[in-house]
């Protein structure tokens, strides 16, 4: 038996869902899509076993994000065999619209009335059988961050399954008689005849029609007799617009469309206003408010965290403990993962060795297959880290104040405040930046984000700049030289945006709207599920790329089999990568090595260069090799360049699931490319006249 | 006195009722199923600095639009507009 759970967002719906499911629990992604749908099941009661879906939020059955596309495609065209709606009992006003919504659409509708202590503290009281009474379907009471009410949940969605989606209609919302006789009765009566082949309640059908849904006007289209019917919608909404004009006269061709959609907004209109005054009337008989919630600790504590001073710099102080937590606190655990990693590798080679295995083999042990498995491994603290803070921040609400706060700001690169986490989370790691995208309900938004992230330096990135620039510029001129980086960084990221938003991405016209829900302290489990989850979906996704790329720079390096490093295959590719692109800007093959092999992991970029130069990785020996190899100047526009340049494997990957496609991956990828050279090219030369170039 | 003005131009804290949605269809239909209809109360909470968004309350619930939204949502407010209004 499958249930799906569906409700506004905010309501602890997810939270319901892991009392429910525990442990027991699988996330896939939604073919097509971005979004994740997590599936559960419940032990069995009774001898069933229940499957449970945890559909993403939606406010309506009308899909507005691409979360919500994929939860109105599951409900319209996936079995199943019950809906719970999840309803935020201290907010039922709002929340009442998307169940009957769905009671329209299908009887086998459950209501899971959460969050009961919540309202309770607000002094709120409601009478849940009364409300199933007048809802037509089962309300039960719910805490779910006490599994509290669990049973009965069940028990009520077992009961519904067992009905019949052709038993009497359980839609109530009572509609204008004027309407219903003109348009709704006709056009239901004409979409019953259409028997069996419509696959959903004429009378939801119907209401569709009048407003105009295009998916399900394509559904009647093509069944048989399906075309008659609509064009008798259609006829019905414009002769009422011909009517609403007040000219019965022929219309002329461009203005009957602008009617016909006109009405069909007029229709959505009192539609709307019909379920909202139900609601009202429903409510006023349910509900019960003791007191007046004014003065509630939500508000009390907005004022602080959304006041013009104190709520930028809580906000600073907030996200900069995250940070700290996710990319400084977790890096002893990367470095002792990667130890261990090394320490393995040592032993495995030696054990090889030992056993007479030929020297290439050994070779491919010890520096090809453990640091491939390695780079993978030393992910897992910052991801796991930065998504447990992110889904905190997430789930206590902070996170839709911070959008709130930084919102205008992020207008100016076409962006909105909920990208503002993402993109200062890429100075941390870029992969999980983009994964921090998806707050965005846009997917253009989400899409651009996505597009300018690599352009931020992360700390991979920011751990060699360090480097470089304190042996080339020392003192205060070396913290010159990073902000000017990072300066440099940040006008291109405002650049390249604008670019994007003037070319392959304009705009959405739709606005943002932003929902700000209750504090609230979200459960330890909720929070490491949603972690596991998403650290899952990552190594599933990348271990397969890292190990092979990291067995391909081992091959490069490796053969010719016999040959010094500097006559293997990557020091050719350097050779003819120096003489085609680096010597315009002084980068000698090893330089361009460096570049090529930092595609698969950005730390790797200071070791590669100390085995290159042949001094070793250790700072002294390997920062005075490198000054006694380039000028300062050549330096800054090695970084330049190294800093803005192809993003890191993992990134490309990311960025492809992120962006739903190798195409704009590749699109990201040669923008990243040339903008690095380009910018590259723009520092030497202006070095160059202003005298910097010896 | 009964007096017709924007969404954006109403001042903090005055409750008022919602008269029309204009804009972009998706954006009218969204305010519909968020319970910005016609009749619907909605008072600003506060708003951002330097043009930001405002925040909203609208049937027991808080929302936060951009001012060139809330520019396409008219109000009525029943009383004396307060002198201050920005």
């Amino acid at each position: 038996m499958r249930v799906v759970l569906a409700g506004n967002p905010n309501v602890g719906k997810t939270t319901l869902f892991n009392a429910l499911t525990g442990r027991r629990q699988e996330v896939a992604n939604w073919p097509g899509t971005t979004v994740d749908v997590v599936t559960g099941r419940v032990p069995a009661q009774g001898g069933v076993e229940l499957e449970l879906v945890d559909l993403p939020g939606t406010y309506a059955l009308e899909a507005y994000s691409q979360e919500e596309q994929v939860t109105r495609d599951f409900l319209l065209h996936q079995t199943y065999d019950a809906v719970i709606v999840v309803v935020d009992a201290a907010r039922l006003e709002r929340n009442l619209y998307l169940v009957l919504e769905l009671i329209e659409y299908t009887s086998k509708v459950v209501v899971a009335l959460n969050m009961m202590d919540a309202a309770r503290r607000e002094g709120i009281a409601v009478d849940a059988s009364l409300l199933a009474e007048r809802l037509g379907v089962p309300v039960v009471p719910t805490v779910a961050s006490r599994s509290s009410g669990l049973g009965r949940l069940i028990a009520a969605s077992t009961a519904v399954a067992g009905r019949t989606e052709l038993q009497a209609s359980t839609a109530v919302t009572h509609y204008p008689d004027a309407m219903r006789r003109a348009e709704l009765e006709p056009l239901t009566r004409r979409l019953t005849a259409l028997g069996a082949a419509l696959p959903y309640r004429p009378a939801w059908v119907a209401l569709q029609l009048l407003q105009g849904d295009g998916e399900i006007a394509r559904t009647v289209a093509a069944l048989p007799r399906g075309r008659e019917v609509l064009d008798f919608a259609r006829a019905l909404a414009a002769r009422e617009a011909g009517a609403a004009t007040g000219g019965g006269g022929p219309q002329p061709a461009t203005g009957a469309k602008t009617s016909l959609e006109e009405r069909q907004e007029e229709f959505a209109l009192l539609l709307a206003d019909s379920r909202y005054s139900l609601i009202a009337d429903i409510l006023g008989a349910c509900l019960r408010r003791r007191r007046r919630w004014r003065g509630d600790r939500t508000e009390a504590i907005d004022r602080l965290l959304l006041h013009s001073l104190w709520g930028y710099a809580i906000m600073a102080g907030v996200f900069s403990a995250g940070f700290w937590l996710a990319f400084v606190a977790s890096a002893p655990l990367s470095q002792a993962i990667d130890r261990v990693i090394v320490r393995l590798g040592k032993v495995s080679a030696a054990a090889l060795g030992a056993a007479g295995a030929p020297g290439a083999l050994r070779s491919l042990v010890l520096s090809g297959i453990f640091p491939g498995v390695g780079a993978v491994l030393s992910f897992v603290p910052y991801m796991a880290v930065f998504f447990a803070v992110y889904q905190f921040l997430q789930d206590t609400g902070y996170m839709a104040r911070a959008s709130l706060l930084v919102d205008r700001f992020m207008q100016l690169i076409g962006l909105h405040g909920k990208g503002f986490f993402a993109l200062v989370s890429a100075f941390g790691c870029n992969v999980p930046a983009m994964a921090a995208t998806r707050v965005m309900e846009n997917p253009r938004d989400r899409l651009l984000a996505n597009l300018v992230i690599p352009f931020i330096p992360c700390n991979a990135r920011l751990g060699v700049m360090a480097v470089m620039t304190a042996a080339f510029f020392p003192g205060a001129a070396g913290a010159v030289a990073m902000i000017g980086l990072i300066a440099v960084s940040l006008v291109i990221l405002a650049l390249v945006a604008s670019l994007y938003r003037h070319t392959v991405l304009p705009t959405d016209p739709a606005p943002l709207v932003l929902e700000l829900p209750r504090y609230h302290w979200p459960s330890l489990r909720t929070v490491l599920l949603a972690t596991w989850h998403r650290v899952w979906l990552f190594l599933s996704r990348i271990w397969w790329f890292l190990i092979w790329a990291t067995i391909a720079i081992w091959a490069l390096t490796y053969f010719p089999s016999g040959q010094p490093l500097d006559r293997s295959y990557a020091a050719m590719i350097g050779h003819a990568l120096a003489a085609g692109v680096g010597s315009h800007f002084g980068f000698d093959w090893r330089l361009m090595v460096a570049i090529l092999f930092g595609f698969v992991a950005k730390e790797t970029t200071l070791s590669t260069l100390g085995v290159l130069y042949g001094s070793g990785a250790g700072y002294e020996s390997l920062a005075h090799a490198l000054t006694g190899a380039m000028t300062p100047l050549v330096a800054f526009t090695y970084l330049v360049v190294y800093m803005l340049y192809v993003p890191c494997l993992s990134t490309v990957v990311q960025m492809r699931r992120e962006s739903g496609g190798w195409g704009w991956a590749a699109l990201g990828v040669a923008v990243n490319v040339v903008v690095a050279f380009a910018a590259g090219l723009l520092v030497e030369r202006i070095g160059c006249l202003l005298g910097f170039a010896a | 006195m009964v007096c017709t003005l924007r969404l954006s131009d109403l001042p903090v804290a005055t409750e008022a009722e919602v008269r029309a949605v204009f804009g972009h269809p998706a954006f009218r239909r969204r305010m519909l199923a968020l319970g910005i209809t016609p009749r619907s109360l909605v008072r600003i909470l506060r708003r951002m600095p330097i043009g930001g968004p405002i925040e909203i309350e609208v049937r027991g619930t808080c929302l936060a639009l951009r001012l060139e939204d809330a520019r396409e949502i008219t109000v009525t407010v029943r009383r004396e507009i307060p002198a201050q209004r920005a």
